[in-house]
């Protein structure tokens, strides 16, 4: 006990955790500093510099023992319940005024600093108590247990009474107030005293009567370590709404169970089995010291928590199992020490410390890899044929399942989140999901491509505004300017948006960009000034934004969402009130554009020459309507390939599915021959019609989800990917047409089915309904097809040698040469149409191959930035204030870096190794040097 | 000498709170700031292997031609702060305190540092070029497992010689490293 006065304890519990504190205070300050007023600020001032002072004096004084080989005087127990209970509680005060209410939760990266403050100081106030424990019950004198007991019951007691008769007599005022104040001083001081009592009976009573843990030890062994956590955490989850976190997992009762039954075991002199009970006792004592920290903040609760409930003292159980568990494990390594050793006692000792740890861990990478899994077949999917992974399912639900806890925002009646687990949680959010929020929509897809349903709704949608059709562009005035030198137009788009309605609104358009036209600026104007937007990765920009518009604050945002098609969203619209907005457009032709219900013209049609010639910009064409007008017809021949539903919703055998397709066949609208057939769940296998895929059907149907747009991109890139004389008429037969899970929509995919802009579905006799291939799927009133159409197409640059086949229509087209084309080390500079050609190469081979992500995103992501092009991969924000651009570069660097190879497809870094592996490695050098000096000093011996 | 007595305690709390200031410093430094580190590094990598590094607008230095970096990251500071700590830890104990000592032994992690890390980059470049694409493993993976490799190799390699050294000299009057 007395190694309690090593100055070692000091740096333990004051140095090391302070450093902690400041470093997370620091980030905090990073992210949410320019939003402080100089009052907050001179609050951050005075709090930061009285704790770096205490700190300063602490830490050198405990480097001046260490010197010098001086124990801890007693007086610095008292120093520090002196320093730091007047701290916090003046701390508890003021709070609001470090981190004001005013700044929104979700800039609060680190997590909760409010309490951390608390967490990080209590290792400081507990040793100190500790301290006083022991200095006040001297070895020489007699002591009497009782006393103490009884001192700390009545504390609890006396408070009880002065809430009952005291606090309802007091007056209100000055006098009130201070004695409100001398109220809560009073209180903090009597929990220390009280805690103090408790401490000073415990370790009297064990010094005096040794007997008595002894002759009843299985008892007292039994209540503390297996009753007592048990009903904690019974207590906690049923009657207490799990006031201090969700610990309703089986897992935990497991634990808590087993954790007590080893520490009731009796200390047996036999070396193996005391070994391994050694052993077992250390793997779950992280279990113990985790909760430790889920209550160290709370310790101070456990007077009102007992005069309030009685079973308040279950708070400080953890921390009586951590010591009676931390002094069990230091008998059993005495006693096995004599024969095993301390150097491979003490490797145990980690390596079983380590087993609950990684378990933990090696549970949350599998959720990481199965998510990804997930998330790659979904947004970074493979469209080549037979590149899909194998699935587990279950894995999928679970994590899922975890996401969504995490992310429901409920509060208790203490107002604590619910389903949160303290730090676990954290721990999860960063290691699972890299700090990012897997957004609702996507929780919802995930669910309904591997479940086949969801009924997931978000939890935050309520608060949202929803865009109003009464916001309207009242006018319209284009600026447009022909750059001679670089023979392409330049087009400012100014807008002036009213709302006509008598509530605030949010304004939400969606428009088509011309083909050859890209966004190079945007403008917001707040408070008469024009706040140009940042051009931001469209996933940091979009969360954002949401963010924001929650607070009721000012921003605009234009994305891309699928093909040509731009949302375009401002918020928010004071009663009747107007804003000003602009888009700036870069074209190289004069050309039409329509947006929010307004036609414009870009650019003059009469003063230029119309382009003639395609132009080449690295693997992407750009080809006017003027030469594919000269381009040759084609007519190529179609053929049938039928998408079959194999999901949880299918219902129909292979049988009738055979029936359908053999009464369409019959009618005989294009030949039957080189028909294929694919069967579609969460995953997509194809094969020609002639094959025996019934067999495949039987054993695919009844799981996950219909994703038919998977299904109908990798044939449509396949056929996209090899030009030739032949292309698919679309087939789907499905019982829930309706359940089929679109992601991102179908726009992208536009050129790569120039023929037609539908797919159809097959019914019973043979019937065929036409539905939209690139719009919103519509099912109701679909119309039903007799004849099929027999378009034709242009092919480029030749019929004999096409590289693609173009629409026939009156508007120019984009060509990819090669959709697998990697741009290595592409770095483009400056803002120009032939950058935004270029840039949108990049951006729609990178829609062709998702699963590259890796390699292409990252760059595509760089060239928009440094030509400040908006490409489907980034977003142009405009926002109010510079705390909000913080957040946002917070946020972005955040989502950058969540995977971390993605720098390496573009250029190479010759990074350092991390430190990280060279501690590891040296480390190991080191202890090996250990373990060989150790084994020769034993032979010399 | 007893390790533990108090001038090695002290020594040792100094030594610390050094690291932590050092790798403080190079958190927040930006390129430029540590150019007394990058130059001459670039200079050795561009003498012996070649390749041209331009200064780019951050501060670091870019081979635009096969896209090669060589900034803040590379500096190469997290191995000579190991440096200095092998022989601060292993041989100021056992010396008498001067200064000089100190000076040394920076001056030596500093120029051994410098060697290391351009050998280190060289053979990054030349793995790249030449087995780009070939190995099992995510270029990053080599990159990093090579430049472990390199570090560890060279840092038992620089405290063999120093031991030899020291014990050959310097510590000739004093006890010598086992």
């Amino acid at each position: 006990m007395k190694k309690l006065f090593s100055p070692y304890w000091i740096i333990f519990s004051v140095s090391i955790p302070q450093i902690v504190l400041f470093s997370l205070y620091l980030a905090t300050y990073r992210v949410i500093g320019s939003l402080l007023a100089e009052e907050n600020l001179s609050y951050w001032l005075v709090y930061g510099s009285i704790l770096g002072v205490i700190w300063l004096i602490f830490s050198t004084y405990a480097v001046y023992s260490i010197y010098c080989k001086h124990q801890i005087h007693p007086l610095y127990a008292f120093l520090v319940f002196l320093f730091y209970v007047p701290f916090l509680y003046a701390y508890m005060y003021d709070s609001h005024r470090i981190i004001p209410w005013s700044i929104p939760e979700w800039m609060l990266f680190q997590g909760d600093v409010i309490t951390y403050m608390y967490t990080f100081l209590m290792p400081a106030l507990f040793h100190a108590l500790w301290m006083l424990v022991l200095y006040s019950v001297p070895r020489n004198k007699e002591h009497q247990a009782l006393q103490n007991f009884f001192g700390a019951l009545a504390i609890p007691l006396i408070w009880y009474l002065i809430f009952v008769i005291v606090f309802p007599l007091m007056q209100g005022g000055e006098s009130g107030l201070f004695a409100r104040h001398f109220t809560a001083v009073l209180f903090i001081s009597s929990t220390i005293v009280f805690l103090f009592l408790i401490f000073r009976f415990l370790y009297i009573l064990s010094s005096r009567y040794p007997r008595i843990w002894v002759d009843y030890e299985i008892f007292w062994r039994i209540l503390i370590t297996i009753i007592f956590p048990l009903v904690g955490l019974w207590l906690n989850n049923k009657s207490f709404d799990f006031a201090f976190g969700d610990f309703s997992d089986e897992i935990f009762y497991i634990l808590a169970f087993i954790n007590g039954v080893l520490l009731c075991l009796p200390s047996v002199q036999v070396v193996f089995p005391r070994y391994l009970i050694f052993i077992a006792r250390s793997i779950t004592f992280p279990y113990i010291i985790y909760f430790l920290l889920v209550f160290l903040p709370y310790l101070p609760l456990s007077i009102p928590a007992i005069i309030a409930f009685g079973t308040g003292f279950l708070i400080l159980t953890p921390l009586a199992v951590m010591i009676i568990q931390s002094w069990i494990l230091s008998e059993d390594y005495l006693f096995l020490k004599r024969f095993i050793g301390n150097f491979w006692l003490s490797a145990s000792f980690v390596a079983a410390l380590a087993v609950l740890p990684g378990i933990v861990l090696y549970s949350y990478q599998q959720d990481k890899n199965h998510l990804h899994l997930a998330l790659n077949h979904v947004y970074e999917a493979n469209y080549q044929p037979n590149a899909q992974k194998n699935i587990k399912l279950r894995r999928i639900l679970r994590t899922l399942d975890n996401i969504k806890k995490a992310k429901t925002n409920g509060r208790n009646n203490f107002g604590f989140s619910l389903n949160y687990k303290p730090y676990l949680s954290n721990i999860y959010q960063s290691w699972v999901l890299e700090n990012l929020t897997l957004s609702d929509a996507k929780i919802q897809t995930l669910e309904r491509v591997f479940v086949g349903e969801s009924n997931y709704q978000s939890p935050r949608s309520l608060f949202l505004p929803t865009p109003s059709d009464s916001v309207m562009i009242d006018s319209v005035y284009v600026d447009s300017k022909f750059d001679s030198l670089a023979q392409s137009w330049t087009s400012w788009v100014h807008l002036e948006i009213r709302n006509q309605t008598a509530a605030q609104q949010e304004y939400a358009c969606r428009f088509d960009l011309p083909v050859g036209a890209w966004i190079g600026n945007y403008y917001l104007q707040i408070e008469n000034k024009k706040e140009y937007g940042i051009l931001a990765e469209k996933k940091a920009a979009v969360w954002v934004y949401e963010q924001i518009v929650g607070q009721r604050r000012d921003p605009g945002i234009l994305y891309y969402l699928s093909g040509n098609r731009v949302q375009f969203r401002v918020f928010p619209f004071a009663p009747r009130g107007t804003r000003y907005t602009g888009i700036e457009l870069i074209h190289k032709e004069p050309l039409h554009f329509e947006i929010g219900g307004q036609k414009i013209q870009l650019g003059q049609t009469l003063s230029k020459q119309t382009l003639q010639e395609s132009i080449k910009a690295d693997n992407i064409y750009y080809i006017p309507t003027a030469l594919k007008n000269r381009l040759p017809l084609v007519k190529r021949k179609p053929y049938y390939h039928f998408i079959v539903d194999c999901s949880m919703h299918q219902k129909s055998s292979d049988q009738v599915i055979l029936g359908k397709i053999q009464n369409l066949l019959e009618k005989k609208l294009i030949a039957a021959s080189e028909a294929k057939i694919s069967l579609v769940n969460h995953q997509y296998r194809a094969y020609n019609f002639a094959d025996n895929w019934g067999r495949a059907y039987r054993r695919q149907r009844g799981q996950g989800g219909f994703f038919l747009e998977y299904a109908l991109k990798s044939i449509l890139l396949e056929n996209y990917q090899q030009p030739d004389d032949k292309y698919p008429i679309l087939v789907v037969i499905s019982d829930a047409l309706n359940q089929a899970v679109f992601t991102e929509g179908m726009g992208d995919f536009r050129m790569t089915y120039p023929e037609l802009n539908n797919f159809y579905s097959l019914e019973n006799q043979g019937v065929l309904r036409e539905f939209s291939l690139f719009e919103e799927l519509v099912i109701r009133d679909a119309p039903i097809v007799n004849q099929l159409a027999e378009p034709v197409v242009r092919a480029f640059p030749n019929a004999r040698k096409p590289i693609a086949f173009l629409p026939n229509n009156l508007e120019p087209a984009l060509v990819i040469e090669n959709p697998n084309h990697l741009y290595k080390g592409q770095s483009l500079e400056g803002k120009s149409w032939e950058n935004a050609l270029i840039l949108a190469g990049m951006s729609q081979c990178l829609v062709f191959n998702p699963y590259q992500s890796e390699e292409r995103w990252l760059p595509t992501v760089k060239n928009s930035f440094r030509t400040k092009i908006m490409s489907p991969q980034t977003s142009y924000l405009s926002v109010e204030n510079e705390a909000q651009k913080q957040a946002l570069l917070e946020k972005q660097k955040q989502t950058l870096s969540a995977k971390k190879s993605l720098d390496a497809g573009e250029e190479t870094r010759m990074s350092e190794p991390s430190l990280f592996w060279m501690i590891f490695l040296l480390l190991g050098v080191f202890l090996y040097r250990l373990f060989i000096r150790k084994n020769q000093k034993t032979f010399s011996a | 000498m007893n390790l533990a007595d108090k001038k090695n305690i002290f020594l040792y709390f100094i030594l610390l709170a050094g690291l932590i200031l050092a790798k403080l410093y190079h958190r927040e430094a930006s390129n430029l700031d540590l150019g007394w580190i990058l130059y001459p590094t670039v200079w050795l990598v561009t003498f012996f292997s070649g390749v041209v590094f331009e200064l780019s607008a951050e501060g670091g230095f870019v081979d635009t031609s096969q896209m090669l970096i060589i900034d803040k990251s590379c500096s190469g500071m997290n191995f000579m702060l190991i440096c200095i700590c092998v022989l601060s830890f292993t041989y100021l104990p056992r010396l008498p305190w001067k200064p000089a000592y100190f000076c040394i032994f920076l001056g030596l992690s500093y120029g051994f540092t410098v060697l290391v890390n351009a050998c280190r980059i060289i053979q990054a470049i030349w793995l790249r070029e030449k087995f780009e694409n070939q190995l099992p493993f995510k270029p990053e993976v080599i990159h990093e497992m090579q430049g472990i490799l390199v570090y560890v190799f060279f840092l038992i390699l620089f405290f063999l010689i120093s031991r030899y050294i020291f014990n050959h000299s310097i510590l000739r009057s004093h006890e010598k490293i086992v």
